[in-house]
């Protein structure tokens, strides 16, 4: 049972839920005390969801009335609470617009005990009153009920007078969907069996369209039933599970599908979600060329450079005594002055001391030692000392070089051509429809009658 | 009088009861040939045929090309169909050795997919022989099902003697010695109740609507001499009204 299977049948067969005038879910919502009722208060039970206007046919709860919220609440609770328990109340519907010409029903209940005849959903009244001299009969509404043997009828007046047509091949069973439909012309019964996918139905002539508009609809009795008194005492000993009331009329084969919504649950599996992206178009972007556009200079390191001119230092000596050994070398200075012309060479002495009588002999195995070299004094006789010192100025300089510097020139060498793309979020494999979760014990039947015997 | 009526059960849910698939209990129509929905029986060994109540054995058609035509050989059943042309499906074929004449019933129901076993037998056996040689025969036949001892034989095979169904074991075993003919098993549907009784009415056990198949006395019957419904309801009750009162007739009416 749900909302939501029978919105999904309804949109998915008929387009819209505008047919559905009204629909009780018995299971889904058990009523409430009218919060506008005082001194006297009184049950209801709103249109439910998916109706197309649950602000209409608000149902009356017929037994629950009283002086006392607590005491309504508890006759609302035995009257509706998980069913509508139509043994205990009848149910008063406002016609509020419904075309009573032309309408349908699904009607899911089951028989709390033995089947017995009863109005299911009723309006049927019928006077009679003087019109000047004549006596005239006239009627409105209709009854629509179950009759002892368990086929369904439909009551009301004709222009030819009462009439009543009842079905005699379709079979209840304990728990039974069934619907009714007229429109003008014929008034056709239905019973669904979904275990077999089949629609078993009867048609009948019957020109609903001579049916007057009654104010109200009951549910569960009827003003004009050969066994009750009014339309407030329950003649079915019934329970309903849920109720549909439909606009206009619809076929049997539609009806079953409706049904399917009744009992079922809506489902819907997501499928694998995916992103597709859908190119929706291109930005274009200048591309210019690149290259050489200036010579920039920049530090490569330093170099150390030695500058200036060489000079000698010393000191005029003359002749100067020197101590040292045979072998050694020394450097004499001369200057020269040419008519101011002034250079200097040197010269390179060796000396060997005349004292030793040119008597060598080897000292040891070095080589000079070979030679038998002695020490001694021994007199240069010169210009300038011995001593020589050069002089260079030095400094640290630094080294550039030429870098060139490259950039976008004002050349045009392309357009790139960049694509828009639009995300679509997209499923696949994705179903939905009903399942049935209803235990489906009470649809099938139990009793095989052989009648052959009789 | 014994009735044994097979009922379909189902299960908890409706969408593992439902057999649309297997719609039971259809008439053949007659012209030629008895026709059936094709739509329904779809293709051979996954029909249960009777004719004027006694249940048939499907042939297996064998199909030789000759010189101008194909000519089909079905041997060793009651009927066999054919659905290698167009103009032969919905057709069944009966054993010329029936005796069809345009007041025959044939029903038929879809099965699952079964050839079922068919032994011959030509009687003369001492007594009890007749029903161990024939049910050796047809467990034989059935060692794919694993059915290896008569209880597993009768309860998952309808056994058959000529068109006749044993409702149970114990029949099978009673049965006279010099019989002779055609014996043969077709396997049960499964999710079903088999009641098996000498009372003519069964109540109380749940079963899908019109999903039940009658044997009086192992004959098959029409579905249409019987009435599935609920306990609840009261068939035959005397001081019942059948309908709501009925109103005295008017002269003049019209509505407000």
């Amino acid at each position: 049972m749900s909302a939501s299977g029978l919105h999904y049948i309804l949109t998915s067969k008929l387009q819209t839920n505008e047919r559905l005038a009204a629909y009780y879910d018995f299971a889904e919502y058990n009523g409430e005390v009218n919060p506008e009722s005082s001194v006297t208060y009184t049950g209801i039970l709103h249109n439910q969801y998916p109706a197309y206007d649950t602000g209409k046919h608000t149902a009356t709860i017929v037994s629950a009335t009283g002086a006392t919220e607590v005491g309504v609440s508890g006759l609302i609770t035995g009257a509706v609470s998980g069913r509508g328990r139509l043994d205990q109340s009848n149910l008063k519907i406002p016609i509020e617009g419904l075309d009573i010409n032309s309408m349908s029903l699904l009607v899911d209940f089951q028989w709390n005990a033995e089947v017995e005849n009863g109005v299911i959903l009723g309006s049927y009244e019928r006077f009679e009153e003087t019109v000047g001299s004549v006596d005239v009969t006239g009627s409105r509404g209709f009854n629509f009920g179950i009759n002892d043997r368990g086929n369904m009828f439909f009551e009301a007046y004709q222009p030819s007078g009462p009439s009543i047509v009842s079905t005699n091949s379709i079979e209840m069973s304990e728990r039974n969907i069934i619907g009714l439909s007229f429109d003008g012309g014929d008034v056709v019964f239905s019973k669904f069996d979904l275990f077999n996918d089949v629609v078993d139905k009867e048609t009948f002539n019957f020109n609903s369209s001579a049916i007057a508009q009654p104010t109200d609809l009951y549910v569960g009795g009827s003003s004009q039933y050969f066994k009750s008194s009014s339309a407030s005492v329950p003649t079915v000993n019934a329970s309903l599970n849920e109720l549909a009331i439909f606009s206009g009329g619809i076929s049997p084969h539609t009806l079953k599908q409706l049904s399917s919504g009744i009992l079922g649950d809506y489902f819907y599996n997501t499928g694998i979600q995916s992103v597709q992206n859908f190119i929706t178009g291109y930005t274009d972007t200048v591309i210019y060329e690149t290259g050489v556009t200036g010579i920039t200079l920049q530090s490569a390191g330093s170099l150390t450079v030695s500058t200036g001119r060489v000079t000698y230092t010393g000191m005029f000596t003359g002749a100067s005594a020197v101590s040292g050994s045979e072998g050694d070398e020394v450097y004499v200075f001369y200057n020269y002055d040419n008519d101011g012309l002034k250079t200097s060479y040197k010269e390179k002495l060796g000396y060997l001391d005349s004292s030793n009588s040119n008597n060598y002999a080897p000292t040891g195995e070095g080589a000079f030692d070979t030679l038998g070299l002695q020490s001694g004094n021994y007199t240069l006789t010169g210009d300038i000392a011995l001593n020589l010192e050069a002089k260079l100025s030095t400094g640290s300089y630094s080294i550039y070089q030429q870098v060139e510097q490259t950039g976008v020139l004002s050349v045009v060498s392309g357009v790139d051509k960049t694509a828009l793309y639009e995300s679509v979020t997209g499923s696949t494999g994705q179903y939905s429809g009903i399942v049935f979760n209803e235990s489906i014990e009470a649809l099938k039947s139990d009793y095989i009658y052989y009648k052959g015997l009789r | 009088m014994n009735y044994n009526y097979i009922m379909s059960t189902g299960s908890a849910s409706l969408s593992g009861s439902r057999y649309k698939l297997e719609e039971r209990n259809n008439t053949a129509s007659k012209s030629q040939y008895y026709n059936i929905d094709y739509s329904v029986i779809s293709g051979i060994n996954m029909s249960r045929v009777s004719f004027n109540s006694q249940t048939l054995f499907q042939a297996q058609p064998f199909y030789y090309t000759g010189t101008s035509q194909v000519y089909i050989e079905a041997p060793s059943g009651d009927y066999y169909l054919d659905f290698s042309k167009q103009a032969s499906k919905g057709k069944i074929f009966l054993d010329e050795t029936l005796p069809v004449n345009n007041s025959g019933v044939v029903l038929y129901d879809k099965t699952e997919v079964d050839t079922g076993v068919l032994t011959m037998h030509t009687g003369g056996n001492p007594t009890g022989a007749l029903n161990d040689l024939t049910e050796d025969l047809i467990t034989q036949g059935l060692l794919a099902g694993g059915s290896t001892y008569s209880g597993d034989l009768f309860s998952g095979w309808d056994v058959f003697g000529n068109g006749q169904k044993f409702p149970s074991y114990d029949e099978f075993t009673g049965l006279d010695p010099q019989v002779t003919g055609k014996f043969f098993a077709l396997k049960k549907p499964e999710k079903i109740f088999e009641y098996n009784s000498g009372a003519a009415d069964s109540f109380g056990q749940k079963f899908i609507p019109n999903q039940v198949d009658a044997y009086i006395n192992g004959t098959e019957q029409p579905i249409s001499s019987f009435i599935l419904t609920y306990t609840g309801v009261s068939l035959v009750e005397v001081g019942k009204s059948a309908t709501a009162e009925i109103y005295k007739k008017e002269t003049t009416s019209y509505n407000l």
